[in-house]
């Protein structure tokens, strides 16, 4: 039957496959784009992916830290840690590096017009999660009311 | 009722308790609440008493509620 436990386990397995998957590719990609499926083709060839490197990279490293953050929150969540101050904040520092992978993105999107919906969309997330970040900030408040009142 | 940080209300059931000759643990368990939330409750970190409370310790305690409450204003 499922649970929410089952829930929560399942988002932190998802969260570990995804941050598996992106060192692989972080390490795997040079040696992947020399195949003929990426060298010749229209949105990524060797030219624009030589000038996206550093926008790309830079982009993987602050997800992975995103991923590494989020798993920390999912912990918390499964010991029944919800509407607590540390959520808060790691919400608020996933925004804020939503934002700037964003920024990352939207800077190297000379390169290829894909940066750029990539990088709206990661704002658009930042946003998102900025909103969540206040909607348990209020939550966080009215459980230390309840928890205070005798 | 709620007390804000800014507000000086103050419970002070210790007098009241001292004069009934009753303990803290004895009167949590007579008003029925936790010795740890009459502990927060003595010590002031409370952010609201419910009337209920408020009714369950006026009667173990034979008082008034303005015996055990008092207002401060801290501005």
């Amino acid at each position: 039957m499922w649970t929410p436990g089952k829930s929560i386990t399942l988002s932190i397995v998802c969260t570990h496959i995804i941050i598996a998957i992106l060192i692989i590719l972080s390490v795997s990609l040079p040696f992947v784009h020399e195949t003929a499926l990426f060298k010749n083709s229209f949105l990524f060839n060797t030219e624009q992916f030589m000038t996206s490197v550093p926008f790309l990279y830079g982009g993987f490293l602050v997800v992975l830290i995103i991923l590494i953050i989020l798993r920390r929150l999912l912990l918390n969540i499964k010991k029944q840690d919800v509407f607590i101050r540390s959520n808060v904040r790691l919400l608020r520092i996933i925004s804020w590096l939503c934002y700037l992978a964003a920024i990352i993105l939207l800077a190297g999107s000379f390169t290829t017009i894909i940066f750029f919906f990539i990088g709206m969309a990661a704002g658009f997330i930042g946003l998102i999660v900025r909103v969540v970040k206040n909607v348990i900030d209020a939550a966080v408040e009215i459980k230390e009311d309840a928890d205070f009142t005798i | 009722m709620s007390t804000e940080k800014n507000m000086g209300i103050t419970v002070n059931i210790d007098v009241m308790m001292a004069k009934k000759k009753i303990s803290a643990g004895e009167l949590s368990s007579q008003i029925g609440i936790t010795p740890a939330n009459l502990s927060i409750l003595k010590n002031n970190k409370a952010k609201a008493v419910r009337f209920s409370t408020l009714e369950a310790l006026c009667k173990v305690l034979e008082c008034q509620p303005g015996d055990i409450l008092s207002f401060e204003d801290k501005e």
